[in-house]
């Protein structure tokens, strides 16, 4: 034994440990309460800081434009619809969203769809110098957007202020490729060689094997391309000029005023706006954790 | 129905590697062949050069009559049961098993038949609404067998597929899938690294190490007379002891022991005499050790006396691990954990015997059983 002379205090704790223990355990319990209070305090400050700004958002949308200048904060003094009446005429929703729905739609299906055929033979190393291929897409994570460029291209394809040509913005997305390549990783390879021997071609394989099993990681990339396309304001600004191919979020701008904006009828416009996404997402949840923790750990 | 014919084949991967060096066998018209090695002996490799899942770099390979060396996998008539079974798990147990049959265009009311059939036949009946993730270990591989049966194909080939079941599970599918083979007479090549599977599964058992083919024979006659010392080490468990030992006219110097040969030994192995006064590797079956007071026919001058270091009781056997002061053979198998600085043999005694660990008892070696190789060549000697 290296300690030869122990303090008092711990000769004693030695010698009527029953004593002792009931105390330290208590100290123990309070120590780990108090951690405990401490990482619930730290939690609902991330929670107020994501869910104020959507209380406010909501809260806003029920009051009127003096309410709001009033107490832009507080509770409205009654919920009424009107700045929902308001903001789908004055926004023209109705006839946006069409558009909304349309761009959307195809650049979303024709996105995912080229995106799965793409990243099959790259997770798999089907193609000669595939690492490469997906180091490029990675790359191209991290560069600015060449909006300058893009804008040529476009308008040298005659593609400006169309709906091709507006679609044509949103074919590719990088993040969606790599989850995909992820994901089909983790497919036992044996899939393809036991297809290959039962005569099973390339295609059907892709379609009918492969497309089934990665539903998780289509989801995913479905869910964020749409939101991404569906949320879109910059583009439409400076690709679409005709009225009748405006996106939603374009009709937004009519709430901003030169001196002001009409913050409530904003607010209800944005609602309207994200209830198509949020369906979209709660429809396609179950399916989105998995697609974004795939390979994460050993399954 | 076919035969396989592997004819000098040869496997280079694009970094240089050779997985294969002209592997040669001929696999008849419904034969069951066994291919076994250590891990990367390029067992897996033959295999998925006949299944068209590797290319052929060099040899011809044959399925009847034709040359497959460029034959898509699918129009190689073969059928393949993998590893990890590679049922698709989002379809259910018979549309795995008829997938094959609806690719091939089959008409539905066949392919229900078949399925049907094939699952009467793996017990699977009850299971065939079921997807992959709802079944057993043992059910899954039922399955994957089906989805080979299914089709009817000229071979099947076998990926290891026992090696991710439990061993009581493996025991049993290693029956079912004998006497599947034998029922349908399909010819099959079937890949392990458990030589106990391939002893008791195939016809004839293919030994394959580093690439190269070391003996193709039936599992007895690759028992009692392997060629060389790799074989006479992988096949049987416990391993054959091998030892250094020096030949001198009618005995050997095993150590510190003198084992007199009898006439007929030397007179089997004509070539021994030329080992006159030279080292030469010596194999002792743990069988062919036995506690001498149990042993009434042992032989005058074929007793060794040793310290038991451990025994290991099997109810109908004892495994007993004794020392033994001669220098250890490496056989060259890298999935052996073996300590050769530990000069270890290993015997099975007759559970009466009472020995225990710390004793020195006598032990009978069978003289008449012993083999012997050449320590360079590792080759065994005979002739």
């Amino acid at each position: 034994m290296t300690v030869l002379n122990p303090t008092p205090d711990a000769a004693g704790a030695s010698v009527e440990p029953p004593s002792d223990e009931p105390q330290m355990d208590r100290s123990g319990r309070t120590a780990a309460r108090r951690r405990k209070l401490f990482s619930y305090a730290i939690l609902l400050a991330f929670t107020a800081l994501y869910v104020g700004p959507m209380l406010m958002l909501v809260l806003t949308a029920f009051k009127s434009l003096p309410e709001f200048f009033k107490n832009p904060t507080g509770w409205p003094e009654s919920f009424g619809f009107g700045n929902f009446v308001e903001a789908w005429e004055k926004a023209n929703i109705a006839r946006y969203l069409v558009n909304s729905v349309l761009y959307t739609a195809v650049a979303t299906a024709i996105c995912v769809f080229t995106s799965v055929l793409v990243a099959f033979p790259i997770a798999r190393g089907y193609l000669k110098g595939a690492k490469y291929i997906l180091l490029l897409y990675v790359v191209a994570l991290f560069l600015p957007p060449a909006l300058i460029p893009q804008f040529q291209l476009i308008l040298n394809l005659g593609l400006f202020n169309t709906r091709t040509g507006f679609i044509l913005l949103f074919l590719v997305n990088p993040i969606g490729l790599i989850i995909l390549v992820n994901y089909i990783k983790s497919i036992p390879r044996e899939l393809d060689e036991s297809a290959a021997v039962d005569g099973c071609g390339y295609y059907r394989f892709v379609f009918k094997i492969v497309m089934p099993l990665i539903r998780p990681a289509i989801a995913t990339v479905t869910v964020l391309h749409a939101i991404g396309i569906w949320n879109e304001l910059v583009l439409p600004t400076i690709y679409l000029t005709s009225e009748n191919l405006y996106p939603v979020t374009r009709g937004l701008i009519v709430f901003e005023g030169l001196y002001g904006s009409n913050w409530p009828a904003l607010a209800a416009a944005v609602l309207i706006l994200m209830t198509p996404m949020l369906v979209l997402f709660l429809f396609l949840q179950r399916y989105i954790i998995s697609g974004l923790t795939a390979g994460a750990v050993k399954g | 129905m076919a035969s396989i014919s592997i004819d000098q084949v040869d496997k280079v991967y694009p970094n240089g590697f050779q997985a294969i060096h002209g592997l040669s066998l001929e696999v008849s018209d419904g034969e069951f062949v066994v291919l076994v090695g250590p891990s990367g002996c390029g067992k897996s490799t033959a295999l998925r050069m006949v299944a068209g899942l590797e290319q052929i770099t060099d040899g011809e390979l044959r399925i009847g009559e034709r040359i497959v060396n460029d034959v898509e996998p699918k129009n190689r008539d073969i059928a393949m049961v993998f590893q990890n079974y590679a049922l698709y798990p989002h379809m259910t147990v018979a549309e795995n098993i008829g997938f094959a049959l609806k690719l091939a265009k089959v008409p539905k009311a066949e392919v229900t038949a078949r399925v049907n059939e094939a699952a009467q036949m793996l017990e699977l009946t009850d299971q065939l609404d079921r997807k992959p993730s709802q079944l057993s270990g043992g059910q899954r591989q039922r399955v994957a067998m089906g989805r080979a049966i299914v089709r009817e194909p000229a071979a099947f080939l076998m990926d290891e597929p026992l090696s991710n079941l439990d061993a009581k599970l493996r025991v049993q599918m290693r029956a079912d899938i004998s006497r599947l083979q034998r029922q349908l007479g399909i010819t099959t090549i079937y890949v392990t690294h458990d030589q106990v599977e391939a002893m008791t599964m195939g016809d004839r058992v293919a030994v394959l190490k580093d690439g190269y083919l070391q003996q193709v024979d039936t599992p007895q006659h690759l028992y009692d007379r392997p060629d060389n010392v790799f074989v006479a080490a992988f096949i049987g468990s416990p391993s054959m002891n091998l030892f250094e030992a020096t030949f001198e006219g009618s005995g050997l110097h095993l150590g510190s022991h003198r084992l007199a040969l009898p006439d007929a030994t030397l007179e089997r192995r004509p070539a021994l005499a030329t080992y006159g006064g030279r080292k030469i590797a010596v194999g002792i079956r743990p069988e062919d050790l036995e506690d001498a007071s149990l042993a009434t026919d042992a032989a005058e001058g074929a007793v060794i006396s040793s310290t038991v270091e451990l025994t290991e009781s099997l109810g109908s056997e004892i495994v007993v691990h004794f020392a033994l002061d001669a220098a250890r053979v490496d056989a060259g198998n890298p999935d052996a954990a073996d300590d050769l600085s530990a000069a270890d043999a290993v015997a099975r005694f007759d559970p009466r015997s009472r020995c225990r660990a710390g004793e020195v008892v006598d032990i009978a070696v069978t003289v008449e059983n012993l083999h012997f190789f050449d320590l360079e060549s590792h080759a065994a000697i005979w002739t």
